[in-house]
Formats: structure tokens, C-alpha cells, sequence
């Protein structure tokens, strides 16, 4: 009887042992049986699918459905990203335990690959990013424009199509709270504004539109006033429909790497 | 002073700026020290030319040793003796992660940039600690290849640019003051062994940078890139291939895959244009029968032309290598009257115990003694060459040899003292059971022919940052520090102090010229980063990183 049961608790807990074996051996997801995979999408829907979408098509958040993954090329990298978030970014660390978080991977595996590209033409989209459309006045590419706004080197990877519509016609709807701007007066009558990079008990920094970093006691500000809208204006007629499927095209083709 | 007050500035226009007189101490528990201000070098981009004249602006710490010559020495005095013994945490940085932190901040008026495993980069208010953005760097850990952890120690930063070295061997660009990515180039590839840990140098229109691999079987190098293109300008082979000189010390094909890596920021002479760098073990570490000859130039420093990546001359601390005593340490570089003559010297402590003084304009040896236990040799030749002890090689059973297989030193900062005229170093002494094994190269695979392990408990080595006489290696007086766990680097200040800290978790300061302990703090964990100091409206600070969190201090 003894036996029995410790057979019963080495099978119970060895896929534990697997996760924290580190790289000698690479973690096996042991929670892919087609349950594991129905409740990793109920838990998915839960605990993902207000950044990633119900269907895991992307939203604020990243498609999930492509097959390919910008934090993670194996399931145990998967298995740490949905487990413990990726520091520095908007991913949080969601999935309260390890069994969570193994079925959340193996639902997003069972996506495959089949994610698809928007409709538009990706060169067309480019010429107008760097020309008529001027973004590149405030958006940075592979070390191409200017520093302002955010670096869409990688947005394609970090943003769904549906989520780069929404910012190019709607900016304020789904604006990152890194991109708030501020207007600040100090008592001795300085005025400053930009963007807003922290904000704390104690201080305020800001990113003005020359590039300077500027930094702010609290005690020193007689005005201080968040700003919650975007600095980009609305494409919304400023393109036509054909020009922002074109411009989403090419911004959904960018995945990062090296430049060169 | 260079940290600018706002006279003006409309909403989104420009702004007019002007000096400011010293603003209001303060910081700790009560109101901030600054009232408004221009954080970083807007103003006044950091110029090569401000990078050869660094030590003119001791309130910036402006790359990884302080200035070109490495000494790691600052002119600020505001901290001393008399009062050292009042400083007092102003902030504390924690890093996301619980690798240890190695990073040297670099400061560039109020504005401080670290680093953080694997390849992070943070920007801080210099002041507050507070933090202006971040920049993580994606790493497929599958591809990397790591004798020694996810380390970083550092930036390079010329005009609005920071440079930047990855864990997966990349070079990267970023904006100063938004961290975007400007240009990232592939130095080599991660997957065959190699990776950069160490903060690039820049000189003039170049940024060099070094790499690591030596455990994998690389074939070191020192590459330099245009600052503004990221275009390979050269590249220098810290391995001479067939028909250049020194390839003859590699027997058979050995130099492939021999090694001699250079993972950390060498220095520079601007009169002599020369860029003077460390090389690592030849590879296999502990097998020397697969690498016959002195394996130029391994455990050597090289002296290269900036302009054209040439080697000037090398000086080989340790030919032929079986102990993993890379010369992966930082050159100091000074000037100093010799019989009524002022010399350009290298002063350099080495990983094998022995303390070196070389001419670097010629590479002349001119010096050198043990500054720690060591039993592999008998001494130095006129020559600088190792007058050997018989049966020292690692074998099968395992040889005992002094140095440690970590070494008597190792990449953690020395600092040298205009002050007191005096060279400060971490030493250890102890001893390790080499054990040579057969070993065959594979891409990718670590390649070391053996390995060691302690000769005894490591705490009955000794170990201990020693005061040098810098002309002569003689022991001036040393302050003991824990024998494991110890990576600390040093800086020694105008105040008469010297900074350092130690595997037990003090950061301390003592005084330059007795070793007295003035002032010591409990942080916890090891201290394996050197402290800097800057100063911000006439106010010094002093920082160091030990384990996961940067501290920052100033007097109250």
C-alpha cells in the first residue's frame, strides 16, 4: 500500500521537479491533455483575453495566434512569460500558479500558427509612415526618425491590427499611460510640459519635446496637471481608408531584430 | 556645474536655459535637492573631447573607469576622513532581478545610466534615483552560451548615444534620453560561444568593445565601430592568424579555437593613440598538451593603434597558461617621475599574483613581484617572463598551485591614487586542485581540458584589498575582507578614501594611507561592482551596486 501511494505522489509531482530543473532539462509542459487544453482556454479568458483578445487574436495586447511568440521560442519560456510576466513591460504576471500556467500555454499552443497578416500593402504603408503621413516625425524604426513617440521597431510583435486601427484613428481610446503628457508650474513660475516618465509621492519627470529629461520635486510645483490624451492627432480622414490598411500592414510587418 | 534651471520654457517650445547657481541639499526623508532642472547632457553633448579630458569633470563619472587612464580615482573632496563617517544612504535602486548586479554606473550631468542582467539598461535621476525609462533587452536563453552568469558592467555614452554590449553579442546605439534603439549589430554569433559583458570604450569617432568566450574555444578579438552607422571600422584578432607574427606559439590548428578572449574595458592614451586591453585563458583552459607553444597572446595586454586596430606590442603575463589565469584586468595607467624623467606606465595587479610595471609606450617590462600567495613560480626574468616551478600543470590526479583557479585578482577593479601615490588592489590568497582532462572542440560546447576545486575550506584562504607601492609592489598595508563571495572593485577619492567592499555584504570606506575602516554599512549581499562618485549642485554622492540593488550616498 505504501509503495502505491508513493508511485502516486512521484507521479503527481515530478512535472513540478521538471519545471525548476533549469537548463540542464528543458521543462515538458505536463498539462496537454485535451482538458488541460479546454481549461487553459477558460483560464485564458479570464485571466488574458482583457489585453489578447477572447479569441486570442490581440487587442491592446500581442496576437497569440501566429505560432511564434517574442518572449519565448520553447514552452518552458512560454511557461515563465505567462507565469511571472515579462519585467518592463505591460505583460503582468497573471497565472497564480504553475498547473495555471502550463494550461494557458498548452491552449496557446493548440492555436498553431494560424494568425493572419491585415489586408494592405506593407510597402506602400512604409513610404507613407516616412512621407506623406509624417509619423516617423515622432516614431522611430530600426534607428530610422526621431525619438519623441513611442519605437515601433518591434509592434508588430507587441500590438494586434486591431489595436494599431484603433490608436491611428482613435489615439486617446487605448493610450499607454507612458505616453500621458503633463503641463507643470513651479512656485518660483517655471513652466514645463511633455511627457510624463514617472510620476511618484515625491517627483515628477518629464520628457520635454526638445528631448531634455527634466525632474521635479513636488514640493516645487504650484501646478501639476496630467494629461491623458495622446500627442498624436486622429488619421481618421487624414488617410484614406486604402492608405491606413497600407500604413497597418507595414506597421504589423515590424518584429524587431538587429538593423543591420 | 552643467545641471541647467528653466528661466523659461512655453508649453512644448523651446526652452532657454542657464546655469544655476548650487541648489539646496537635502534628499533623505525630506525635500528633494533640486527645484527644477535639465537632467543629462542637453545642453552639452559629451564630446570625445570631453571624454579625453574626463577627469576634469569629476562631478560626471563619464565611462566605466572614470577616465581613460582607469585609475578610478576622483578629485572630489567634499566626502573625507573627518567626515566619512557621517554618510548616509540617500537612495537605494532595486534591480529587477536576483543575478548579481556587476554594473559601474556611468553619470552624465544628473543624469545616471546602469545596467542589469542580462542586458538591461536603466536611467535615473542621479539625485532622486528615480527612474526615467528602461531598456530590456530580449535574449533567447536557448542561444546563449555563459561560462560565468547573465552579467553586464556597463555603458559607454558619447553625445546623445549610449553604447551598449549584450549578453547574446550584440553592439547596440540608444538615444540618451528615451533609450531607443539606434543601431544593433550582430558582433558574433551567441550560439557559437561568444557574448559581451562588458561596457564598451569609446574613442573619438569609435566605439570598441571586447567579448567573452574563453571557455567555449572562441578566437578573441577587439572590434571598433563607427559611433553614428554601427559599421565595423576594424577588428583585431587577439590571436595572430598563419603568417602573422606569434601564430608559430599555437601548434597545429590550436589557434582556431584558442581562445584569449576580452571581456573587460581596457583603456586609452591619447597622445599615444594607443588603446591598451587584457586577454583571457587560451583555450582549453587546463589542457595545455592540445595547445603547445606560449600561445601569443593570451594572458597578455595588447597595445593597439585606435585608428588602424594594429598591434603596437603585447607583453604576455603568463605564456602557455594551464590555470584559467586570464589577465582580464583593467590597465591603470599613470605618469610618473622615474630618475628625473616622467614615464608613461601601465601598473597592472594580474590574476597569477605576480604586480607588473610596464613602459607603455614600448610595452618594456620594468617591474614585477607578488603582491599574493602564489607557488607556480619561481619569479620574473629580466624580461617579465615566468621563471617557472617544475610540475605545476594541472594532471589526472590533480596539482595543488597557488593562485586560486579565480586568481590572485581577477576582473574587478584597482584604482591608483594621485593622492597618496599608492595602488590599491582586492587580493586572495589560496590555493586549487587542477585537474586536467581530454577535451575536444565543438561549436558552441565549453571547451576547457580539465577543471579545479579548493585546496582547502575557503575560509582559511586569505583575502584582502592591499595598498601597493605602485613603483615597487611593496605591501603598504592591507584590510581583510571575506574570502568568498569578494569581487569588489575600488575607488579611491581626493577626500584621502578608499571605497571598496567585500563578499559579506559591507560597502566601507578607509582611510588611504593607514587602511583604517572610517565608515562600513551592511547591505546585506556581496559586493561584486565597483563604487563610483559624482556630485550634483555642488553636492558628492558616492554608488555602488552589491547583489540586486544599486545604494547611493551622500554626507546628510
Amino acid at each position: 500500500m505504501r509503495s502505491i501511494r508513493a508511485a502516486s505522489l512521484a507521479a503527481i509531482f515530478a512535472p513540478a521537479v521538471l519545471v525548476f530543473a533549469g537548463s540542464a532539462a528543458r521543462a515538458q509542459n505536463p498539462f496537454t491533455s485535451p482538458e488541460d487544453i479546454q481549461l487553459g482556454r477558460r483560464l485564458f479568458e479570464l485571466d488574458c483575453a482583457s489585453c489578447h483578445g477572447g479569441d486570442a487574436r490581440g487587442g491592446r495586447g500581442p496576437d497569440l495566434t501566429r505560432g511564434t511568440f517574442r518572449h519565448a521560442t520553447n514552452d518552458e519560456q512560454l511557461f515563465q512569460v505567462v507565469r511571472f510576466g515579462i519585467s518592463g513591460t505591460e505583460m503582468p504576471s497573471r497565472a497564480r500558479t504553475d498547473p495555471r500556467a502550463w494550461r494557458v500555454v498548452a491552449y496557446l499552443r493548440s492555436l498553431g500558427g494560424g494568425g493572419e497578416l491585415p489586408p494592405g500593402d506593407p510597402e506602400r504603408g512604409r513610404e507613407i509612415f516616412f512621407g506623406a503621413g509624417t509619423c516617423s516625425t515622432c516614431h522611430i524604426v530600426s534607428g530610422e526618425g526621431t525619438m519623441q513617440g513611442p519605437d515601433l521597431t518591434a509592434i508588430g510583435y507587441q500590438r494586434s491590427a486591431d489595436h494599431l486601427r484603433t490608436s491611428l484613428l482613435e489615439p486617446d481610446a487605448e493610450l499607454d499611460p507612458r505616453w500621458w503628457g503633463a503641463q507643470v508650474e513651479t512656485v518660483d513660475g517655471v513652466q514645463a510640459s511633455g511627457y510624463l516618465l514617472g510620476n511618484d509621492l515625491h517627483t515628477v519627470r518629464l520628457l520635454d519635446i526638445e528631448g531634455n529629461l527634466l525632474s521635479f520635486p513636488k514640493a516645487s510645483l504650484a501646478r501639476f496637471e496630467p494629461e491623458k490624451t495622446s500627442r498624436m492627432p486622429s488619421f481618421d480622414g487624414m488617410l484614406s481608408p486604402e492608405d491606413v490598411d497600407n500604413v497597418i500592414a507595414y506597421l504589423a510587418s515590424l518584429r524587431g531584430g538587429a538593423t543591420q | 556645474m552643467r545641471r541647467l534651471t528653466l528661466l523659461s520654457c512655453l508649453l512644448f517650445a523651446a526652452c532657454e536655459v542657464s546655469e544655476s547657481a548650487p541648489g539646496s541639499a537635502g534628499g533623505q526623508g525630506g525635500a528633494p535637492a533640486v527645484t527644477a532642472g535639465v537632467i543629462g547632457p542637453s545642453g552639452a553633448p559629451v564630446t570625445a573631447e570631453r571624454l579625453v579630458n574626463a577627469a576634469a569633470e569629476p562631478e560626471n563619472w563619464l565611462m566605466y573607469s572614470g577616465d581613460y587612464t582607469s585609475q578610478r580615482y576622483s578629485t572630489l573632496d567634499q566626502i573625507d576622513r573627518t567626515n566619512v563617517s557621517e554618510l548616509r544612504v540617500e537612495w537605494v535602486h532595486q534591480f529587477n532581478t536576483l543575478s548579481r548586479v556587476e554594473t559601474t554606473p556611468i553619470v552624465v550631468d544628473g543624469l545616471m545610466i546602469i545596467t542589469e542582467s542580462p542586458s538591461n539598461i536603466i536611467a535615473l535621476d542621479a539625485v532622486t534615483g528615480r527612474p526615467f525609462w528602461r531598456y530590456d533587452h530580449p535574449v533567447n536563453e536557448d542561444d546563449l552560451r555563459l561560462c560565468c552568469g547573465l552579467n553586464n558592467r556597463g555603458v559607454a555614452v558619447l553625445g546623445d548615444r549610449i553604447f551598449h554590449g549584450t549578453v547574446d553579442a550584440h553592439l547596440m546605439a540608444l538615444d540618451l534620453n528615451t533609450g531607443n534603439v539606434l543601431w544593433d549589430v550582430e558582433v558574433e554569433r551567441a550560439e557559437a560561444g561568444y557574448s559581451i559583458t562588458s561596457a564598451p570604450l569609446v574613442v573619438g569617432d569609435k566605439v570598441i568593445t571586447g567579448m567573452a568566450g574563453g571557455e567555449f574555444g572562441v578566437r578573441g578579438f577587439l572590434d571598433a565601430y563607427d559611433v553614428e552607422t554601427g559599421e565595423l571600422a576594424w577588428r583585431y584578432y587577439t590571436i595572430p592568424g598563419p603568417g602573422e607574427p606569434g601564430n608559430e606559439t599555437w601548434s597545429g590548428d590550436s589557434w582556431r579555437t584558442g581562445g584569449a578572449p576580452t571581456w573587460v574595458t581596457g583603456s586609452y592614451d591619447p597622445e599615444l593613440n594607443l588603446i591598451y586591453w587584457g586577454t583571457g585563458n587560451p583555450a582549453p583552459d587546463w589542457n595545455g598538451d592540445m595547445r603547445l607553444g606560449d600561445n601569443l597572446w593570451s594572458d597578455a595586454v595588447v597595445a593597439v593603434d585606435a585608428d588602424s586596430g594594429e598591434l603596437v606590442w603585447g607583453f604576455q603575463f603568463t605564456p602557455h597558461d594551464t590555470h584559467d589565469w586570464d589577465a582580464i584586468q583593467i590597465p591603470v595607467l599613470a605618469d610618473i617621475e622615474v630618475d628625473g624623467v616622467v614615464r608613461k606606465l601601465l601598473f597592472w595587479a594580474n590574476r597569477n599574483a605576480f604586480y607588473y610595471v610596464l613602459d607603455r609606450e614600448t610595452g618594456q617590462f620594468l617591474h614585477g613581484v607578488p603582491f599574493a600567495e602564489q607557488t607556480w613560480a619561481q619569479g620574473l626574468d629580466p624580461n617579465g617572463r615566468p621563471i617557472l616551478v617544475e610540475d605545476m600543470d594541472p594532471t589526472e590526479d590533480g596539482v595543488v598551485v597557488s593562485p586560486t583557479i579565480g586568481g590572485a585578482t581577477n576582473w574587478n577593479s584597482p584604482s591608483y591614487s594621485r593622492l597618496s601615490g599608492l595602488f590599491y588592489t582586492y587580493a586572495l590568497d589560496g590555493a586549487t586542485i587542477y585537474y586536467k582532462r581530454d577535451d575536444e572542440y565543438v561549436e558552441g560546447d565549453r571547451f576547457t581540458g580539465g577543471y579545479g576545486q579548493n585546496a582547502d575550506d575557503p575560509e582559511n584562504f586569505f583575502a584582502a584589498i592591499r595598498a601597493l607601492d605602485p613603483m615597487t609592489g611593496a605591501l603598504q598595508w592591507e584590510y581583510p575582507i571575506a574570502t568568498q563571495g569578494s569581487r569588489p572593485g575600488i575607488l579611491t577619492t581626493g577626500g584621502g578614501l578608499v571605497f571598496s567592499g567585500s563578499g559579506d555584504g559591507y560597502i566601507f570606506a578607509l582611510d588611504q594611507d593607514t587602511g583604517e575602516s572610517l565608515w562600513y554599512l551592511s547591505v546585506g549581499r556581496a559586493v561584486h561592482a565597483a563604487p563610483i562618485t559624482y556630485s550634483v549642485d555642488g553636492r558628492q554622492y558616492m554608488s555602488v551596486a552589491a547583489s540586486g540593488s544599486l545604494f547611493t550616498f551622500a554626507l546628510p
